[in-house]
């Protein structure tokens, strides 16, 4: 059972009928202890960094979070999601994240001719991916979503993909069992529905290598 | 690079998904189900739909309509018709809508683009403009379907929605609408000129090759019709193979590219001899 993380900022019910259509199984929680009882979580999420901190904050989520992912639960950002992960982020002044993956969240630079947001499909070069099972059957530079105006900066080796956008704009991420995308795997069609299979099988996934 | 985006418009009017002419009459077309599923499976990019008969009835889109479409939609969803307050726009998105689409509401209450721009990101929130051309020569942003005059500028009030938070703009030609003469890209270029959000182009394509020139000769970053994607099958497919034929770069993931095919004049797909079909198959199988 994968738990979907509702913290009122997040487009529940598309990535919960994304996850469904690949099938998978969803539950939509909102509680601290419903946490336990998933094998995997998902953190989607849409909307301004701080907003969604000051929810998580309310909504006692965020201890549970990071317990959980301690505990070697596969946790998958999608979006904002993914940006939460972060140590902070840049959006309307200096907002702490959850402090998962070490980096922060800062604004796509702007360049002549760039439009902000990164608003449309994109290809995603993957990079240190051979070995991401997020990834699995994906063609390199195939084509993804995003909406985004702000991006996670990590270092090299965590990240599993990236496009181009006036400069390079981080796609996706992997740290052990954190998993994030930066684009919207369901809004990316068939693309997507791969990632989103592949972290259901990660899901469902025992023992060793397990997020090999 | 970001590529150019094909968004088909789905209009609902009183439940049904309807094409429209001049904002004035409607056919219709069907329940909404069947042409999302149609134009998703056909690489549509994006899809903004748009319930005319919420505005008039005090309401918003139908949550219960969405919920069903959002299990099928696996692209990005636009919704819009009497969005008018931050907890509306929340409960669209919670039902499956992806981004809020508002019109009216944002030119009478503008204080609602920065609202909703600060609660769910910029990109979530597109500025739909109605706009028509009057006798100075300038584009107008009209409002009530096009029936009343609110005397701003179109390329004004898109650069002043752009301030206020909005992340992109729905520019639609009522002039063109239903009228299959192709966009009007004086418009689309006074607002493009303006901006620095993306602009979407609507209103007028009356054959797949009107598409190229929103991107190519007035700098829209996406081109949307309505009317032209019924009753074809394939319809968005075609649509991205003259898109793709003329330079523009877009996304075509299907099996089904056209690239070699001729079209007649109203850009419909001309039909190959049984021989060359029969050849095709085979080649194919031998792949």
């Amino acid at each position: 059972m994968i738990g979907i993380v509702d913290y009122g900022m997040g487009n529940i019910k598309s990535v919960a009928n994304g996850i469904i259509r690949v099938g998978g199984e969803v539950k939509i929680v909102s509680q601290p202890n419903e946490l336990q009882n998933c094998s995997a979580l998902v953190l989607p999420g849409v909307g301004a960094f701080a907003q969604a901190m000051e929810n998580l904050n309310k909504a006692d989520l965020v201890n549970p979070i990071i317990e959980r992912v301690e505990e070697d639960t596969p946790i998958l950002g999608i979006c904002l999601g993914m940006q939460l992960f972060a140590e902070y982020s840049e959006e309307f002044g200096v907002t702490k994240g959850l402090g998962l993956v070490e980096g922060g969240v800062v604004k796509i630079p702007e360049a002549p001719g760039i439009r902000l947001p990164h608003m449309g499909w994109n290809e995603v070069k993957q990079v240190n991916s051979l070995d991401s099972s997020l990834f699995k059957d994906v063609p390199d530079e195939g084509c993804f979503y995003f909406v985004h105006s702000y991006m996670v900066e990590t270092a090299q080796e965590n990240l599993t993909g990236v496009a181009t956008h006036g400069s390079r704009v981080t796609a996706s991420m992997q740290v052990k069992n954190i998993f994030a995308t930066q684009f919207h795997p369901e809004k990316s069609q068939s693309n997507g529905a791969t990632i989103l299979r592949n972290f259901v099988n990660i899901s469902e996934a025992k023992g060793e290598n397990k997020y090999g | 690079m970001v590529k150019n985006r094909l968004i088909a418009c789905l209009l609902i009017k009183e439940g049904l998904i309807v094409q429209s002419t001049n904002f004035k009459s409607y056919l219709p077309i069907g329940r909404p189900k069947f042409p999302i599923e149609f134009v998703t499976q056909w690489d549509v990019d994006e899809i903004i739909l748009l319930d005319m008969s919420a505005g008039k009835e005090n309401r918003g889109p139908s949550l219960e309509v969405l919920e069903m479409l959002s299990v099928t939609c696996t692209v990005p969803l636009t919704v819009g018709g009497g969005i008018r307050s931050v907890e509306m726009a929340r409960n669209v998105i919670r039902s499956g809508g992806d981004k809020i689409s508002i019109n009216l509401p944002a030119l009478e209450n503008k204080h609602l683009v920065t609202d909703l721009a600060r609660q769910f990101g910029s990109q979530c929130v597109v500025v739909s403009m109605d706009c028509k051309k009057q006798k100075d020569g300038k584009f107008y942003i009209f409002g009530s379907s096009g029936h009343k005059n609110y005397g701003i500028e179109a390329s004004e009030w898109a650069a002043e929605v752009e301030n206020l938070g909005a992340g992109e703009i729905f520019l639609v030609s009522i002039d063109r609408d239903g009228g299959r003469l192709g966009y009007d890209l004086d418009l689309i270029s006074s607002v493009t000129s303006k901006v620095n959000i993306p602009v979407i182009a609507c209103g007028g394509v009356g054959s797949y090759k009107d598409f190229s020139p929103g991107i190519l000769k007035a700098g829209a970053d996406a081109v949307a019709a309505a009317n032209i994607f019924h009753h074809v099958e394939h319809s968005t497919i075609l649509a991205k193979a003259h898109l793709l034929d003329d330079g523009v770069n877009v996304r075509l993931d299907s099996e089904a590219r056209y690239s070699n095919r001729s079209f007649d004049k109203f850009g419909r797909l001309l039909m190959l001899d049984s021989k060359t079909l029969d050849i095709e198959n085979i080649e194919d199988s031998r792949k």
